[in-house]
């Protein structure tokens, strides 16, 4: 028996990565280090070593404007750096389809933050939230085609579900705080509602897609989806657990009716858990994992609310949108 | 040692580590998540986070150790996202067993390493994990250990137990 497993798994001694593959990744390390460099660096040191000076300043400046470039808003000097920099050499990094669809959600996270503390501070003009916008619109479409060949490649409903549903909770969350500005602000009022609704747009492609695969794995069977299921079980836990202490440690940052109906919401997603806690007593493991995802968007979209608000030091009301309709009939 | 020496010892020995190390932990990988292109992303991280872990000031005594450990950890996150399917699983759902193009999506380079997938396959991770080391990397059960932080008694008893279960398929 030893002989015959040396000889099947001896085979795999030949699989390796390809010399520019090894070569590729090794570049993309370099260049990593590069703009994570030691902590204690002390730049005046620099200058008694010439021999080094010149590479490692090069290194340095580019790694210290990347590094800076991380905090731009549009308009700002560095905000290039940023996106065609930064951003780009990130989705660049990515070898498999699932990093560059993880790095489509955080793009779309960085832009509508962005957005966010333009309006804090009343900066979100018209031909800024174009921009933004554009990207946004550019980054859905990458996004989408990432998630095909997620699809066609892998053929794992999950992966693509919880990568739709990461999304959607991610565009809500930013969708509910761009509303609570709609209201404080009335200067940029056109610019926020129109963002409002393209991220509106937005939501509804990726619930729809979200939608399909859930109908797909509900009726999935089998030892995978129930591995999945008791899997998403404990992480939808956590997260719920997870976004009840936030909202608990920031009450600060939501007026009395907001924090209640948040607290409801997480109310919601425990029902959600014990929903699916029961279909899975009955062997519905694919019903019982969309309960769970379900839940998890819930906790996770409250769990960016808050940390948002927080950041952006606001105050959350009831809810925005409602609000806004009211000023409108006004 | 002024900082900016300091910094290219560590790039060196971390560039030097990854010349050394980097085909295995890949190898490692890729036969652990049956994906290559998730695989190199996998290892750019491994990598990355052992940069980190440099660049804090800390020392690592054994690299090979330290990059299967940081692997380690970061194929059960991948493992739990993906759970793949077994053959039991793949029977119930009704895919042929010998459907020989499901590997050669997986590992995208040949059809060389079915029966070594196929196999590995039907292992929970602690041992899937000593039989590549042993039977692919061809370390010994001292290595092993080694590396895993493990006692060598440890290392036997999975590996024994990795092949009780294989005897029948082989």
């Amino acid at each position: 028996m030893q002989e015959k497993l040396k000889q099947i798994f001896g085979k795999g001694k030949n699989f390796k990565l390809l010399p520019e593959e090894k070569q590729l990744i090794k570049s993309h390390l370099v260049l990593f280090a590069r703009n994570n460099p030691l902590g204690k660096t002390n730049f005046l040191n620099l200058f008694f070593k010439p021999v080094f000076a010149a590479s490692l300043i090069t290194a340095l400046l580019v790694g210290s404007a990347s590094a800076l470039a991380e905090t731009a808003l549009p308009g700002m000097l560095l905000y290039p750096i940023k996106i065609r920099v930064n951003e780009q050499v990130k989705e660049f990094l990515s070898f498999s389809s699932d990093a560059k669809a993880g790095w489509n959600i955080k793009i779309a996270e960085r832009r509508l933050t962005e957005a966010e503390k333009l309006a804090a501070k009343g900066g979100l003009s018209f031909e800024i939230k174009t921009e933004i916008s554009s990207r946004l619109t550019e980054n859905f479409e990458r996004f989408e085609i990432n998630v095909k060949k997620i699809e066609e490649s892998k053929k794992n409903d999950k992966i693509v579900l919880e990568i739709n549903s990461d999304f959607e909770a991610v565009l809500e969350a930013h969708e509910n705080i761009l509303s609570q500005f709609s209201v404080l602000e009335s200067k940029q009022k056109q610019e926020i509602k129109d963002l409002i609704g393209d991220v509106g747009v937005s939501v509804k492609r990726v619930a729809e897609m979200r939608r399909v695969q859930e109908t797909l794995i509900a009726s999935s069977t089998g030892l995978d989806i129930e591995m999945a299921a008791r899997d998403k079980q404990k992480t939808a836990r956590s997260e719920v657990e997870e976004a009840v202490r936030l909202l608990s440690d920031n009450q600060a940052h939501f007026e009395i009716e907001a924090y209640f109906k948040a607290g409801e919401r997480l109310g919601e997603a425990n029902k959600k858990i014990s929903e699916g806690d029961r279909v899975m007593s009955e062997g519905k493991f694919g019903e019982a994992f969309t309960k769970f995802q379900e839940a998890m968007r819930t906790a996770q979209n409250a769990r960016l609310l808050t940390s948002s608000a927080a950041e952006l030091e606001l105050k959350i009301e009831g809810n925005g949108l409602e609000l806004e309709l009211e000023l409108e009939k006004e | 040692m002024s900082n900016q020496d300091e910094m290219i010892e560590i790039e060196k020995f971390f560039l030097d580590g990854y010349d050394k190390h980097a085909d295995e932990i890949f190898r490692h990988i890729a036969f652990r998540i049956f994906d290559r292109d998730r695989a190199k992303d996998i290892l750019q991280d491994t990598f990355s986070r052992t940069w980190e872990y440099l660049v804090k000031g800390r020392k690592i005594d054994n690299p090979r150790a330290f990059l299967y450990k940081v692997a380690n950890n970061l194929i059960i996150d991948e493992v739990k996202k993906r759970t793949h399917l077994s053959l039991d699983g793949l029977a119930e759902a009704g895919v042929q067993i010998e459907d020989p193009t499901r590997f050669e999506n997986k590992l995208s380079i040949s059809f060389d390493y079915k029966e070594s997938v196929s196999l590995l396959e039907q292992l929970e991770e602690d041992y899937k994990r000593v039989m590549i080391m042993r039977y692919i990397e061809e370390l010994s059960v001292k290595e092993i250990a080694r590396v895993l932080g493990v006692s060598e008694n440890l290392v036997s008893v999975r590996l024994n137990r990795a092949l009780t279960k294989l005897r029948n398929l082989i």
